[in-house]
C-alpha cells in the first residue's frame, strides 16, 4: 500500500509561499480529483508531491520518505505537467523509446501504452507536426510506460477532443483500481464524471477533501446576445442584455453554438454567467 | 533544436569560410612594394606565400571563438527542453536530479566542442599542406599549445559558469540565460591569453620567448581548470530544482 502524508506543509517558489499549512493523507487507491481555479495551487501541490519543490515548513512523505531528498520516493510517482515534457525535435517512436529507457520500461509496456493512446499510426511522425490533441496523447503515453503507484495528471484532457478525452478518462479509471491517481481539473462536471474523491484547493489551502457527492452542484449558466434566440431556445430567460441558458456542463456550449449556426442566427456574444466551481469557492 | 543545429553549422562553416578568404587574400596580394615585403617576410619564416602567413597569424587564435559559438547548441537545447517541461518530467519521475541534468549538458557541450575543433584543425591542416607541402612547426605549435586547449577550456568554463549561474540566481529573461552567458564567458576565456600575448610582444612582461609563452598558456589552462573545479566544489550542492521549471 502506498501512502502520501502531508502535515502542515507549506511551499512555493523563490521564497514566496504558494501553499499554506496543508495537512492531508491519501492511502487508498482511486482517482482523487484536485479541483481549483487557475492559480489556486494545484500544480504547486503536484510539484511538491513529486519532490521538485522544497518545503518551507511542515512535512511530506511517500511511504515515510521525503520525496525531495529520496529519489526512491520520487520513483513511485509519474507526473504529467501542462507542458508536453518531451524533446520537440524527436519522432513519436524516438520519444517512446527515450522515455522507456528513462523509466526502465520494456517492450511490452511500450506496446501497451502505444495501443492504449492509439499512437500506432503516429509513430514515425515528428512531434511538432502533430495536432494539440495528438501531442497530449503522446505526453500521456510516456507516463503510462512505467508501472508506478502514484500517477499525477495536471489537466490531462485539456486540448483533447471529447471522444479521446473520454477514452483517456476511462483509461485513468482503469489504472486507479489499484493505484493512486491525482487528477487536476477546474471542471467540476469532469470531476464528477471520473472521481469519487475530491480535493478542493483555494488560495493555497485545502478547502475541502472528501466525497464528491457531498459537493453542491449548481447549473452552468451562459449568457447569449443574439437576435431571434427564442426561436431556437424558447426556454432562455432575458436577464439584462443577455438571454441566459442553463446547461449541465461547459461541454454543452458547443451544442448550443451548433444549433444557433444551423438556425442561421446572428450571435453577437456568448459569455459565462455562472460557474458552479467558482460559486463554490466564493 | 533548430537553433542548436544552426549554431553547430556556424561553428563548423565559419572557420572554412575564413580559410577561403585568407587564401584568396594572400593570392591577390601579389603586387606593390608592401605585398612584396610581406611575401619576403613570409618566406623568411619558412612559409611559401602570404596566405599561409595570414593563416598562421589569424586562424589558430580565432578558431576557439568559433568553437564556443558552435557549442551554444548545448545551452540552446537546454533552454528549449526547459520551456517544454522535459526537465520537470525528469526531476519528478526519474532517479535523475539537477546535477545529472547540468553535467549531461556540460558533457554535451564538451563533446560538440571537441567535434568542432577537430573538424576545424583538420580543415586548416589540409589547406596548409596543399599550399605549403608541409605544416610549419610554428603553426603546429600554435594549434597544439593554444587552439586546442583553449577551445576545450573555453567551452567548459563558458557552459559551466552559465549553468552554475542559472542554478544559483533567479531567472531573468535576457539577463542570465545560459544560452547568452555561455558564449560570453567562453569568448572571454579565449580573449584573455591573446591580451597576454600582445602585452608580451610589447615587452610589458619583458622579453618573452616561446618557452615562456608556453608556460604562460599552460599556466592559464591549468588555472582555468582549477577555477572550474572550485566553482563546482562550492556550488554543487546548491542547485535548486525550481530553476529548471518552465
Amino acid at each position: 500500500m502506498t501512502r502520501i502524508e502531508a502535515v502542515g506543509l507549506s511551499t512555493g517558489y523563490y521564497g514566496k509561499e504558494v501553499l499554506h499549512n496543508i495537512t492531508i493523507s491519501i492511502d487508498k487507491p482511486g482517482i482523487y480529483v484536485v479541483l481549483g481555479k487557475n492559480g489556486a495551487g494545484k500544480t504547486t501541490f503536484f510539484r511538491t508531491i513529486t519532490g521538485i519543490l522544497k518545503l518551507y515548513g511542515g512535512t511530506l512523505t511517500i511511504n515515510g520518505l521525503d520525496p525531495y531528498n529520496h529519489p526512491e520516493a520520487r520513483q513511485k510517482c509519474v507526473y504529467l505537467s501542462h507542458q508536453p515534457g518531451v524533446p520537440l525535435s524527436m519522432s513519436v517512436r524516438e520519444i517512446i523509446d527515450l522515455f522507456a529507457t528513462l523509466l526502465e520500461a520494456g517492450e511490452d509496456e511500450k506496446k501497451r501504452a502505444v495501443k492504449m493512446l492509439g499512437l500506432n499510426d503516429l509513430m514515425d511522425k515528428s512531434f511538432v507536426s502533430l495536432s494539440q490533441g495528438q501531442k497530449k496523447r503522446v505526453s500521456i503515453a510516456k507516463c503510462l510506460l512505467s508501472d508506478r503507484s502514484i500517477y499525477l495528471f495536471d489537466e490531462p484532457t485539456s486540448n483533447l477532443d471529447p471522444i479521446i478525452a473520454s477514452e483517456v478518462r476511462k483509461d485513468l479509471v482503469g489504472i486507479s483500481r489499484d493505484k493512486i491517481v491525482l487528477y487536476s481539473s477546474h471542471n467540476l462536471y469532469e470531476a464528477r464524471e471520473i472521481g469519487k474523491q475530491v480535493i478542493i484547493i483555494n488560495n493555497g489551502t485545502i478547502a475541502y477533501k472528501g466525497d464528491i457527492d457531498n459537493v453542491p452542484m449548481g447549473k452552468y449558466v451562459i449568457g447569449i446576445r443574439a437576435e431571434n434566440l427564442l426561436d431556437v431556445f424558447p426556454e432562455a430567460k432575458l436577464q439584462g442584455r443577455y438571454y441566459t441558458l442553463e446547461l449541465d456542463s461547459p461541454d454543452g456550449v458547443s451544442a448550443v453554438v451548433q444549433k444557433l449556426v444551423a438556425a442561421n442566427i446572428k450571435v453577437q456574444e456568448i459569455r459565462e454567467i455562472s460557474n458552479p466551481l467558482e460559486d463554490l469557492l466564493r | 533544436m533548430r537553433e542548436g543545429r544552426a549554431f553547430l553549422l556556424i561553428g563548423i562553416v565559419l572557420p572554412l569560410f575564413l580559410l577561403i578568404i585568407l587564401t584568396v587574400t594572400g593570392i591577390n596580394s601579389s603586387g606593390g612594394a608592401g605585398a612584396k615585403a610581406l611575401k619576403a617576410f613570409s618566406q623568411s619564416m619558412g612559409l611559401r606565400d602570404v596566405s599561409l602567413y595570414l593563416m598562421v597569424l589569424i586562424l589558430p587564435f580565432i578558431a576557439p571563438v568559433f568553437t564556443v559559438v558552435g557549442t551554444m547548441m548545448a545551452p540552446a537545447l537546454y533552454s528549449e527542453d526547459r520551456e517544454n517541461g522535459f526537465f520537470e518530467f525528469i526531476l519528478s519521475s526519474t532517479k535523475f536530479g539537477t546535477k545529472d541534468i547540468f553535467w549531461s549538458i556540460i558533457l554535451t557541450a564538451l563533446i560538440v566542442g571537441l567535434f568542432i575543433i577537430s573538424i576545424t584543425v583538420v580543415e586548416i591542416l589540409i589547406v596548409v599542406i596543399i599550399l605549403n607541402g608541409t605544416v610549419p612547426s610554428l603553426f603546429l605549435n600554435e594549434l597544439l599549445i593554444y587552439t586546442i586547449p583553449i577551445s576545450i577550456i573555453a567551452v567548459l568554463i563558458g557552459t559551466s559558469i552559465a549553468f552554475v549561474s542559472q542554478a544559483l540566481t533567479k531567472r531573468m529573461t535576457f539577463v542570465n540565460s545560459p544560452a547568452g552567458l555561455a558564449p560570453v564567458f567562453g569568448v572571454i576565456v579565449t580573449v584573455v591569453p591573446l591580451f597576454f600575448s600582445i602585452f608580451s610582444a610589447r615587452g610589458v612582461f619583458g622579453s618573452v620567448d616561446f618557452n615562456q609563452l608556453y608556460l604562460i598558456l599552460g599556466g592559464y589552462v591549468a588555472g582555468t581548470l582549477l577555477l572550474l573545479l572550485l566553482i563546482f566544489f562550492f556550488t554543487n550542492f546548491r542547485m535548486v530544482r525550481e530553476r529548471l521549471l518552465s
